[in-house]
């Protein structure tokens, strides 16, 4: 009976290896990647609608220094859901635009699929017929950007832009206007 | 889903085999019946439990379960790409290349054999005077292990034959030249060690083995936890053997002798994968012989089916997190 207590010892420290190796495991691909854990990522907006059996919103007005298709587009399995989208600038190939929306409830993007950011000014606006929240916000890059947020039926729909902010309500607006 | 169903069959294999094989050596487990069960319980994952998972239990592949319960999520790996490829579904197609070439080297040589040769090695016809020699023999280790003597059959080969070969209806299958390299005490234990398969039922084993293992071609660690499992099934054999004759060293001489006769070593003009597999099945004998001669007598195990619930209780718990 003596023994009883080692054999489960062991068993414990097994199975607690072998947890913590295969978390590991896990984590390897986000990492090296550069991408949040735990999202799913997607090549197409076509997969991403299949895997969420939900239409994504894309607007319809954009820059011609953007490319397209996105670049990438992340799942977060939420609760709620949330899409981004992720395209890129021309001519640089940087990151110009990140379009996040929550599928089935009014939600703020969560900081896996959009980072924190420090706001420094915020001004009411409209897109569309909907009310809507601007900031400017400074990522911790040093980078100056422009959020635009507002909700539409059970969606909330959140852009960040780098470039002109004229710009950035005219992409919000095509968005709004599609989807009434 | 097919490819999610894959996926998951190799991976929970390979944590299963991997958990069974620590476990084995963190608890010094040497009793040959005791490891025979472990490692079914490795098998019986990705044969039973991934079909039942994927049955009951549909919302593992959700993304709520996926991003926030999992272990290890598979798909995550095809974030990293390689030459335009998912890194995921590369590793994948490897392991599922190696799955079936170590199922395929250990199909082709007995199905050549097969087109080769006659299935059966002629009968040497009851009248051989080696069912003389034996009968007696069989008897008495059929008695000590309370099995019916099986029916012996001499055939007529150039090389040692000794196995036992039917699931139902067992016969001990012999060859003059294993007659005439193993003295008799060396025959005595060799024609146990046969007898404890059959008592075992451990012809019908290899046959739901070869059936498991062309199920899961593609599986290589499927296919790894098979051959050990085959060397437990000789394991526990030589146990068996070894305890009613109370002779290990002679049964080491005897699988020694067989071996060098039956496996010449190969010629240099042989292909170089042909020695390397020679080598490793050397060492695997001498590995056994070596075991055999060391504990004469091997410990019982103890709180066996303790043991046996944690294991089953942790290898299922992990893979249920593997998808």
């Amino acid at each position: 009976m003596r023994s009883i207590p080692r054999v489960v010892r062991s068993w414990l420290l097994l199975v607690g290896a072998f947890a913590v190796g295969l978390k590991a495991a896990d984590r390897v691909p986000a990492l090296m990647a550069g991408t949040p854990h735990g999202a799913r990522i997607y090549a197409t907006v076509a997969e991403a609608e299949h895997a969420v059996g939900a239409k994504i919103w894309v607007p319809a007005y954009y820059p011609d220094t953007m490319a397209w298709p996105p670049a990438r587009i992340d799942l977060w399995p939420g609760p709620p859901t949330s899409v981004a989208l992720r395209i890129l600038g021309r001519a640089d190939g940087r990151e110009r635009l990140v379009l996040v929306q929550s599928l089935h409830a009014p939600a703020s993007p969560p900081d896996e699929l959009l980072p924190a950011v420090h706001v420094l000014t915020t001004n009411a606006v409209t897109v569309g017929r909907h009310p809507a929240t601007l900031t400017r916000v400074l990522a911790p890059s040093g980078q100056l950007l422009h959020d635009v947020w507002w909700d539409q039926g059970p969606r909330r729909l959140t852009l960040r832009y780098s470039g002109p902010v004229e710009e950035l309500i005219l992409i919000a607006t095509s968005l709004e206007r599609m989807h009434r | 889903m097919l490819r999610a169903f894959l996926s998951q069959s190799i991976l929970h294999a390979l944590v299963a085999a991997l958990f069974v094989q620590a476990l084995l050596r963190a608890w010094r487990i040497e009793d040959g019946a005791w490891r025979l069960r472990f490692r079914l319980l490795a098998l019986a994952v990705p044969v039973v439990w991934l079909p039942v998972l994927f049955v009951a239990a549909p919302f593992r592949s959700a993304p709520t379960f996926v991003a926030g319960w999992t272990l290890l999520a598979g798909e995550r790996w095809n974030l990293l790409h390689l030459a335009g490829f998912g890194l995921g579904d590369l590793i994948l197609l490897l392991a599922a290349g190696l799955g079936s070439a170590l199922f395929l080297r250990d199909a082709f040589p007995p199905l050549f054999d097969l087109l080769r040769r006659p299935a059966r090695l002629p009968d040497a016809g009851p009248w051989h005077p080696a069912a003389g020699v034996l009968t007696p023999i069989v008897h008495t280790h059929a008695k000590g292990l309370n099995i019916d003597p099986p029916r012996i059959r001499v055939v007529q080969a150039s090389t040692p034959v000794l196995l036992c070969e039917g699931a139902r209806d067992s016969v001990l299958v012999v060859s003059l030249p294993t007659l005439q390299r193993l003295n008799s005490k060396e025959l005595d234990v060799a024609v146990a060690h046969e007898l404890a398969h059959v008592a075992s039922r451990d012809p019908a084993l290899g046959y739901l083995l070869i059936a498991v293992r062309a199920l899961l071609f593609f599986n290589p660690a499927a296919q790894w936890t098979a051959r050990v499992l085959v060397d437990d099934i000789e394991r526990r054999a030589d146990q068996v053997a070894a305890r009613i004759t109370g002779n290990p060293s002679a049964l080491a001489r005897a699988i020694a002798v067989l071996f060098d006769a039956g496996h010449p070593p190969p010629v240099d003009s042989d292909a170089t994968f042909e020695r390397v597999f020679w080598r490793a099945r050397k060492e695997g004998v001498e590995r056994r012989c070596a075991r055999l001669r060391q504990a004469e007598v091997v410990p019982p195990i103890e709180h066996g089916a303790l043991r046996m619930a944690l294991a089953a209780i942790a290898v299922l718990g992990l893979v249920f997190f593997v998808v």
